[in-house]
């Protein structure tokens, strides 16, 4: 990042940074985060292809409660939209993150509206009870390189993975600036949103990872290019999904989501 | 048009009022349950709004004390300003109660990527788009009015963001709060 956008160097004191007004600026910033996320429904769309995901899970492995872990969570907005709404079914819900602001921020949410679910300043791969199902939102277009399979690596051994992160396309760059502009005060909020929309992968760039890091699971996108609307779908999931689990989860998958899945 | 001219500028004062409060008040506040909040909100955004309109009316009130004749001149600025101000605001409408209508996930992303998110940032190039028309006007009053009425328009938002300030931690210090 640019030192002259870097919002936080506003708070730094003889060249080094002040950690409180650090995380006083990333808390603003995920909040803001938050907001656009709340305007684009990414509870919803989580839980849309999560439901079906865990009735197959449930069906296939007879784990009646499967844990659903939340990598690089932030504020946790998506688990909590989850625990809020429950439209998963028995479930239990984790989010992880190494930012010990943000999770403390988070659990104090969480316990506000009493929601049931928790946050850890974990390694969200490296946890005691490993999870089921790996989640993540505008997370896996930082891991640069080879750190992208061997993150889906580390996920080889659950029985999904599902990973949303900014859909590319020709209006990519473009919304993200006006959207960051239109939605966002903090300099570094909206410096951040425009870089990572940069920096997203291609759908062929997320299924190759999928592929290297995870053989054993079979890939699946929602919504993939060139047929998605990049009016409407602003982040879309990859998938990694044992293939004992494809069919039930195809088939508990409604009429609207099934034909936006696909086996590239 | 003597009234409905007032009456519609009055009308889209205290709708951008609420916007606004809604817009400066979004993004400070992480709970999933928040329709009070937001409510809250853009009621705050309503009396900022209606405090426009008294101020406005105050002038407009002094310059036709001074010249009762200068009426019809308030009423073609504003009948100019509508011109550019009304089809915003009636796409900005539309586009709101498709958004509250349609509970479908694409449909509400359509609304925000098409209309509402571009049209949040083209509002002040709105604004000073309808203070250039309705400042077409031969009396100089009536432009000073008109002037003062964007300026009064555009110093709503910011004005209610410091009211609401964002949701941070004790452990902040308190200079790090500062938007």
């Amino acid at each position: 990042m640019a030192h002259s956008s870097c919002a936080a160097c506003r708070w730094g004191r003889g060249g080094i940074l002040d950690p409180d007004g650090v995380d006083a600026v990333l808390l603003r910033c995920h909040l803001e985060l938050q907001r656009l996320s709340e305007e684009m429904q990414q509870g919803r769309r989580v839980a849309d292809v999560l439901a079906p995901l865990l009735a197959a899970v449930r069906a296939t492995t007879g784990t009646p409660r499967p844990r659903v872990v939340d990598v690089g969570c932030g504020l946790g907005h998506v688990v909590r939209w989850l625990a809020w709404h429950r439209p998963l079914g028995p479930v239990e819900l984790v989010g992880c993150d190494l930012d010990a602001a943000l999770v403390t921020e988070a659990t104090r949410l969480a316990a506000l509206e009493d929601l049931d679910c928790t946050f850890l300043v974990a390694d969200a791969l490296a946890l005691e009870e490993p999870a089921d199902v790996v989640i993540s939102t505008g997370f896996v277009h930082h891991l640069r390189g080879d750190a992208l399979p061997a993150f889906f690596s580390r996920q080889r051994g659950g029985a999904a993975l599902a990973h949303w992160d900014i859909a590319t396309g020709p209006l990519t760059t473009l919304g993200a600036r006006l959207f960051h502009r239109a939605r966002m005060r903090e300099p570094l909020a909206r410096h951040d949103g425009v870089v990572s929309a940069r920096r997203a992968y291609d759908d062929a760039a997320l299924v190759g990872a999928v592929r290297v890091g995870a053989p054993g699971l079979v890939p699946l996108l929602v919504d993939a290019a060139p047929g998605r609307n990049p009016l409407t779908t602003v982040l879309r999931p990859v998938l990694g999904v044992q293939p004992a689990l494809v069919e039930p989860f195809l088939d508990s998958a409604g009429p609207r989501l099934r034909p936006r899945v696909s086996r590239p | 048009m003597r009234v409905l001219v007032p009456v519609l500028l009055a009308t889209l004062a205290l709708l951008d009022g609420s916007f606004c409060g809604f817009r400066a008040a979004a993004g400070r506040d992480a709970r999933i349950a928040k329709r009070g909040y937001a409510s809250a909100a853009a009621r705050d955004g309503a009396v900022a709004g209606t405090a426009v309109l008294l101020a406005l009316t105050a002038c407009s009130t002094a310059a036709l004390a001074l010249e009762p004749g200068r009426y019809d001149a308030f009423v073609l600025a504003g009948q100019r300003m509508l011109l550019v101000m009304l089809p915003y605001a009636v796409l900005v409408l539309l586009a709101l109660v498709g958004y509250v209508a349609a509970p479908r996930t694409i449909a509400q992303t359509l609304m925000s990527t098409l209309i509402l998110g571009p049209f949040t940032l083209a509002r002040p190039l709105v604004v000073v788009a309808a203070v250039l028309a309705g400042g077409t006007v031969a009396d100089t009053a009536v432009r000073a009015v008109v002037v003062v009425s964007g300026l009064l328009v555009l110093a709503v938002e910011p004005l209610l963001r410091r009211r609401r300030p964002p949701v941070v931690p004790h452990t902040a210090p308190p200079w790090a709060s500062a938007a």
